[in-house]
Parts: C-alpha cells; structure tokens; sequence
C-alpha cells in the first residue's frame, strides 16, 4: 500500500492494491487474484474465489458473502465507464477519504459502508461510494460482470452476464448467460432472466412458493463449494 | 446478396426435361454421335439469366447422381422417404405404426420447456420424508418447473403417460372408460331421479370440462348414430348401405350420375337420416358469453405477465391463453430420409438405419462422377501454375509489374484471362469438350474464348502414382513435370494417342520453358496450360462488355431471344439502361456446355440386357469390352462483375 496523492497519481500510477480480509474457511488464492482498489475487499467464511477472477475497489468496498462462489475471469466491482470517467476523475481525490487507508483494514469499514448505503438517509454518501456486496450462497459463474450494489442469497449469476451498476438483485434469482441488467435495476425475489440481450423476465413463483425449495438450493450450493474447496489449489504464501 | 466469385453452378436437366423434352441437348439423341444432325438443338445455349434458370442451377456439392440414368439428379428430381423416425432427445426409434396412432411426438420422457423450448429434465422433489418423493419437469435455462402448473408425477419413468392423466393444477382428468361410463350414468339420470349424487359430481366434473371431454362426446355420439342408422337399414348386419361403408361412398359419389338406378331400386326412406348432435352431452358446445367475461378477468388479475406469448400459445396443441394453461411439450420426432431417382427410382442416397449413426449406406454424390472445375485468374507471371488451384480468388503476391485482378470489379473491354482447371474424380480417363456462345447472354454480351475447347484428363488413379513419379522430377518445376508424364500415360490407356495428349505435352513444355526465360507466360490457342495426374487447366479469355452502352452483342442474341419468349429480355425497344443497370446485370456468368466423353469397364448389366441408351460398346486396342459412356450438361461459371468505364 503506496499513499497515492494526486500528483502522484499523475505519473505512472502503480496499481493501488486494497486491504484484504479473508476470513478463515475462505478459499482465495491471492497470488493469482487480480486487485485494485482502496477500499477494502472481505471474503467471509466458506467463500471460494477461483484464480484469475479481478476485484475492483476503487469506488467502494466488496463484500463476498458467506459460501459464495466466484468463478474464474469474472469481474467483480464498480469499473470505470465511459460516461462517468470524466467526473470520477475529479471525484477522486476528494472520494478516497484518508481514513480508508490509515485505519486497519477490515471487516468493520465495509459494513459500516454498507449501513450506511442502506439507510435512506445517507443516499448521497451512497452515490459517492459505490460498493458491491454479494451476499450468501451467491454463485458468479466465468467471465460475469459484476457491478451491482447488491446480489442477495442464492442468486446465480451466470457466464458471462454484465450486472450494471446500482442494481439490487433479490433473492434466487437467476441471470442466464450473457443477459445485460441496465444500471440501477431492482430485480424483485425469485426473478429469472433469460433470452438475449436485456432478457426477458418471469418470476418463479413456483420456486417461491414451494416449501423447502430454498433449503436445497443452499445445501446444493453448500455442497459445491465443499467440492471446490478440495479442487481450488490455494498456493502457500512467500516469506 | 454479396457474391463471391468464382463460383460454378450446374444446370440439372430436369428442369428443362419437363418443359421442352426434344429440344434440349441433353436428350440421348446427342449421345449417339450424330450431334451434326440437330445443330438447331445445339445452337439454343443455356441462359443463366432467365428467370426458370435458378431453378436449375445448383451447387456441384448439392447434386446426386443416378448411376442408371447415368444422368446429374437435383432435388427436384429426386423423391424423399423416410426411412426411420426417432426422438432427437433420447435417441429411440419410433415404429411408424406407432407414429401413425400415436403421432409425431416422443412418447417416453422428452419434454421441451412451454416457455423457452429447452428440453426438460426430470428432477427428483426431496422433501425431508423420504417417502414423500416426488417429480417433477424442469427447465435447466428458465427455471421454469411443473410446478408452475401445479403438475408433480410419482415416479421418474413413462411421464408422457402420467402427464395425460393430468390436468394443470393436478387433478386426474378422466380416462376414456371414466367418460363413457358417466355419459351413461348422465343419460340415465335424465330418466331416473334417483341417481342424484352422481348426478351432482357429473356437474362438478363439468365446470372443468376440457376439449378432451367434447372430444369423447361428440365421437361417442357419432359411434352411436352409426350404429343406430346402421341397424335400420333393410341389411342389417352386413353394413352395405350405413353411413361409414365404403359402399356409402360410391353411393354418393354416383349419387347424380346414376340418380335413377339408385332410386329405381329401393325407396330412399329406407336409411334414416343421421340426426345432428345436440347437447353438451353430445359434444356440442354453445357460445357463453360468461365464459369471456371470466377470461377478461382473468386477465385482469394475472396481468401482462401471466398471459403467454403468441409463440409460446402457438406451441401448445390447445388453447392456452396463460401461463398457468401451458403444458410441456413433447419432443417433435425426426426422421432419417434415403432419396430415389424420380425417373428409374433406384436408391441415389441412403443413411444408415440407425439413428445414432451419421453414415451413409449408399451415397452416389454427383462430386464422384462429374468433374470439379475451378476459375482463377491468370496472372502473368513466371511462377509455373499451381497444381492445386485456388477456389477463391485471393489476390497472390505480385510481381510490381502485374495488375492484380479485382474480381469485384474487372475493367470493362479488357482481355482478361483465367485459368480453368477440371478435376476428374472419374477411374478413367475423359475427354472433354467446352462449349460456350462467343458473347455471354443479356444486354451486355462479353467475349468468351475458350482457347482450347476440346482436352482429355487423366483417371482418378492411385493418389500414390503421382507422388512417386513426382520424385524423379523433384522441386523443379522448370522441366516438363510430372503432369505432362501422367497425361502421357493416361492417353496410352486410351484406344488411340488422341492429338490433344501430344498438344498436352507440347503446351507443357512451352509453359515450363518459358517460365525458364522468366518471361511472362503466353497462353496458346488450342493447347492446354497445364496438366497433372487428374487435372488439367485451360485457358479462357473475357472481353467484359462494356456497361455504358448496350452492346450490339445484344442482336446475335435477338433471334434466340425471339425463341424463346422467357428470355430476359433484350428488347431494342426498350429505352438502354441509362438510369443504370438492373440487379446483378454487371455479373458476369458464362455459361459453359461440358460434354464428357469416356470407356468406361463395362458392367454386369451392360452385358445382360439392353444396354442404356448412351452405352456402346468398343474394344479397345488390348480386345478389351468397354462400354463409351458420355455426359452432357450446361454450367454456369460466375466470373465477376464488371466495373464501368471510368
């Protein structure tokens, strides 16, 4: 961790790389992980993050939930577009507040954030700082494009598809390969999209209303990453 | 449509064979060497620009060809059957009497998702009672499940049965036994009060009434008329003259021709009339206007997204206006298909009987029989032509002297040469004769110059012959090089040293030893450019025509045209395309009569029987019986398109 100062920055920037928190049970071969970012990155119990996937925390904070799976080359956090580059630019001095890099980095900033987004209070402090949190059992399958704001339990998210960002998605949904979800959607509980492009969409209500279907999605889940966790090779720390 | 040049199609003959059958060169007449008689058949040239010609016109790849007729088939010209038909899903064949009762859809576990077409799985329901197991169809892309429609099966096998006696939400519909026997139950309850209850449940029963139920009735009211009418007539038991006999046919078909015989004979009260259903129970159902005011509802409480999409409606096999009304779709069934020739009806294709096998048992594909011709552009330059010419036209690295050639746009009155290289996939070596008219049909006629119209071409032989002899004459392409020995064989395989086998050999030396020279090659009437163990290249020259001005090519043409009144027309009196050219007119498309000549080994039914029109039998030099075999058809080589005079 460099103190990246503006004029610093305006040189050949070295990658800022963000405070880690794995917590035990985790699987989450850093070595191989791509990382940028300020804010903190937590990867909670029984997380498995496959290599070759790339967090971006320059925004916000990324939280990966209990028992989520991260496959390879996705893409997790808010990323530069081309609309808001510009004005991130001149965010971003004011945006990386000190406090994020002197203090210790852990689990207690990101959560703090993520209150903080929650509460409707603070909108405009959750414009600034835009976080991406995965909550439990969240499957992102390879190549995914992660931005949204929040992803909550048991939502497959599958290869390939691009999740703008500022979405909610709700619980067990399900994103089919290569659909694009437009910035700032809200997807209710149970919905599934599929077809090209945007979609098409139709709520499961089936899956909803069916007693202890969501059970077994989540011991499904569990059951994967139990598989995962003796497939997924994590090479032992340098030094 | 972009079109990339070259391209070759072949003229399959059928088309012609229905319209005009004397006319065409490709009558056997031409076959029996007295091609000097019809010079007035022979003159009528092909025009690829007549709107029946893409009709005719074909890929060589997509031809058959009948070894009977020895004759080119198309699509057209050959008949389909269907050989097997089976599930793509789970592989089963079907017998086609099983197709016929039970039709065209899989029978066993293949579903295709109501919402998005992907094929179902069936999936185990774990609940925490293992007794407690159920099934149920789903969907691995949508997610959509049996569920949605309220359907769960007890056991994992036989689900299109189990899904038969459901009806969406669960309820068992009732089988054709349970039908009958309530329509019974309800007529009787008409005259006896006393079966009130079941009286009762027949109505509850009816507030879900299905087509099925209607179905059932109304063919259950039609058994019975017959049946009743059947027994009323004066026969009896033989059925002769009850609605459903075949002798009620011919009795209606004779009904005005014969109207007195019938008459004459017997009374015509004698057969009651059939009566018309009437009822629900007899399957008639009358127009409720309630029951739209229910769907209008309905709508209105699902709303846009419980209503399915005309496509999905369009999968079902019944009405479903939503979601909830969808059913699983069986799996449409797939056939295999052999092809016959539609003249002499022998097998042209046939695949292999099982379905999970790709191979073919009989494949007579008309890339084994008729030669390949490929075009490419002669570029002058001292590099010897390749043996393995090009298919497309990509633009070769030049010397800085040479043009390249942009097929894409050729100059317009330039000469312009291309080499034309035939491939023999036959085991025998042909002769082959061009034709081409001198200018190209349509209103702007290029000039066509096949420098050497007649050549022979090596047998197919042994793939090995080539590269063993090719070792002696090793990388050097600069001496007379193994083509021109192979030709040299092939032609000794013939009767006679034909004068186009030492013109082979001759141009073969020119060419190589020009290319010693490194000066540009020249291309020599009457001799060909090349050749190789089943090859040979020729040379054809273009003049483009020019598209500023309609051609006077256009007036050699007129008679023909006058002929034949489908022609595309070249009509003086039209105004010239000033305002610029018609679709595709700037293309330019030769149309090339090939004729191939070759002995053939003579076969079994050559000796037997009479042998086929075309078939002579020789003897060679060697006392040998061969059969003379010969080929004609017209092809259609798409060149380029011309760009205009700047």
């Amino acid at each position: 961790m460099s103190t990246a100062t503006p004029a610093r920055r305006s040189a050949v920037p070295p990658p800022p790389r963000p405070p880690v928190k794995v917590y035990p049970g985790a699987v989450f071969p850093e070595s191989s992980i791509f990382m940028i970012g300020y804010y903190p990155l937590t990867i909670e119990p029984h997380a498995v993050v496959h290599p070759r996937v790339r967090f971006t925390t320059l925004h916000g904070p990324v939280r990966i939930g209990p028992g989520a799976i991260i496959s390879e080359k996705s893409m997790i956090g808010v990323q530069y577009t081309e609309q808001k580059q510009q004005k991130q630019q001149q965010q971003q001095p004011e945006q990386i507040p000190p406090a994020t890099r002197t203090t210790v980095p852990g689990q207690g900033q990101g959560q703090a954030q993520e209150q903080g987004e929650s509460s409707e209070g603070e909108k405009s402090q959750a414009r600034k700082v835009e976080s991406v949190t995965l909550e439990r059992g969240v499957i992102i399958e390879p190549g995914a494009y992660v931005e949204a704001e929040l992803v909550r339990e048991g939502t497959v998210i599958e290869a390939g598809a691009k999740i703008g960002r500022g979405c909610h998605i709700g619980r067990f949904c399900k994103i089919c390969p290569y659909i694009t979800i437009p910035p700032g959607e809200n997807l209710p509980d149970y919905t599934v999209v599929y077809g090209n492009g945007e979609g098409e969409r139709r709520i499961d209500h089936a899956g909803a209303t069916e007693p202890g279907l969501d059970e077994l999605r989540l011991r499904m889940s569990s059951v994967h990453v139990n598989l995962l966790k003796k497939l997924v090779q994590v090479p032992p720390k340098k030094g | 449509m972009a079109l990339s040049f070259p391209y070759l199609y072949i003229s399959c003959p059928c088309a012609s064979e229905t319209t005009l059958p004397p006319v065409w060169p490709y009558s056997n007449r031409l076959s029996r060497e007295n091609a000097e008689d019809d010079d007035e058949e022979d003159e009528k040239t092909f025009d690829p620009r007549n709107p029946r010609a893409n009709y005719s016109l074909y890929p060589l790849e997509h031809l058959l060809f009948c070894e009977d007729c020895r004759q080119i088939r198309c699509p057209r010209c050959a008949l389909e059957e269907v050989l097997c038909w089976y599930c793509p899903s789970c592989l089963f064949e079907s017998p086609s009497s099983a197709v016929k009762t039970e039709g065209n859809r899989c029978t066993r576990n293949c579903f295709q998702c109501p919402i998005c077409t992907s094929p179902l799985s069936v999936n185990a329901l774990e609940k925490p009672d293992p007794r407690d197991l159920s099934w149920i169809l789903s969907c691995p892309y949508c997610a959509w499940s049996s569920l949605d429609i309220g359907i769960r099966f007890d056991r994992p096998s036989a689900i299109a049965g189990q899904l038969l006696r459901m009806r969406n939400g669960g309820q068992p519909t009732l089988t054709r036994k349970e039908r009958d026997g309530e329509r019974d139950r309800r007529k009787r309850g008409d005259t006896n009060d006393a079966e009130e209850e079941d009286d009762h449940s027949w109505k509850q029963h009816k507030e879900i009434e299905d087509v099925d139920d209607h179905f059932s009735n109304i063919r259950a009211f039609y058994t019975d008329q017959l049946a009743e009418t059947s027994a009323s007539s004066p026969f009896g038991g033989n059925n002769e003259f009850g609605y459903g006999s075949p002798g009620a046919l011919s009795r209606i078909m004779g009904l005005y021709s014969r109207a007195g015989r019938l008459s004459s004979h017997r009374p015509k009260d004698k057969i009651r009339p059939m009566r018309e259903a009437f009822g629900e129970d007899e399957g008639v159902k009358l127009f409720d206007a309630k029951g739209e005011d229910e769907i209008i509802e309905r709508m209105k409480s699902v709303g846009w997204e419980g209503t399915a999409k005309l496509e999905q409606q369009s999968w079902q096999n019944r009405d479903a206006r939503f979601l909830s009304d969808l059913r699983p779709v069986p799996t449409l069934l797939r056939t295999k298909r052999a092809r016959r020739c539609r003249t002499c009806r022998h097998i042209l294709t046939k695949p292999e009987s099982k379905v999970a096998s790709t191979r073919y048992r009989i494949r007579l594909v008309a890339l084994n029989y008729v030669p390949t011709m490929t075009l490419k552009p002669l570029v002058p330059s001292p590099a010897p032509p390749s043996a393995a010419p090009a298919v497309t036209a990509a633009p070769t690295p030049l010397p800085p002297t040479a043009p390249s050639i942009n097929l894409q746009a050729l100059p317009s009155l330039i000469p312009t040469q291309f080499l034309l290289t035939l491939h023999n996939p036959l085991f025998d070596p042909v002769r082959v004769t061009l034709a081409t008219p001198a200018r190209t049909p349509g209103r702007f006629g290029s000039k066509v110059t096949i420098l050497c119209p007649q050549f022979d071409i090596g047998a197919n032989t042994d793939m090995w012959d080539e590269a063993l002899t090719d070792v002696a004459a090793g990388s050097s392409g600069s001496e007379p090089g193994p083509g021109a020995k192979s030709r040299g064989s092939a032609a000794g395989n013939q009767s006679q040293p034909t004068p186009g086998a030492a013109a082979a050999l001759d141009a073969a030396k020119r060419a190589r030893a020009a290319a010693d020279f490194d000066g540009p090659v020249q291309a020599e009437a009457g001799k060909i450019w090349d050749s190789g163990r089943n090859w040979t290249t020729i040379v054809l020259e273009v003049v483009p025509a020019n598209l500023d001005e309609e051609s006077p090519s256009s007036k050699p043409n007129k008679s023909a045209a006058t002929n034949n009144p489908g022609k595309h027309d070249s009509n003086p009196d039209e105004p010239p395309g000033e305002t610029g050219l018609e679709e595709d007119e700037d293309v330019l498309e030769i149309p090339v009569f090939v004729r191939i000549n070759y002995e053939a080994d003579i076969s079994s039914e050559d000796e037997d029987g009479p042998a086929a029109d075309d078939a002579v039998i020789v003897r060679n030099k060697r006392g040998e019986k061969k059969v003379k075999r010969e080929l004609a058809y017209w092809c259609v080589l798409g060149v380029g398109r011309i760009s205009k005079i700047a």
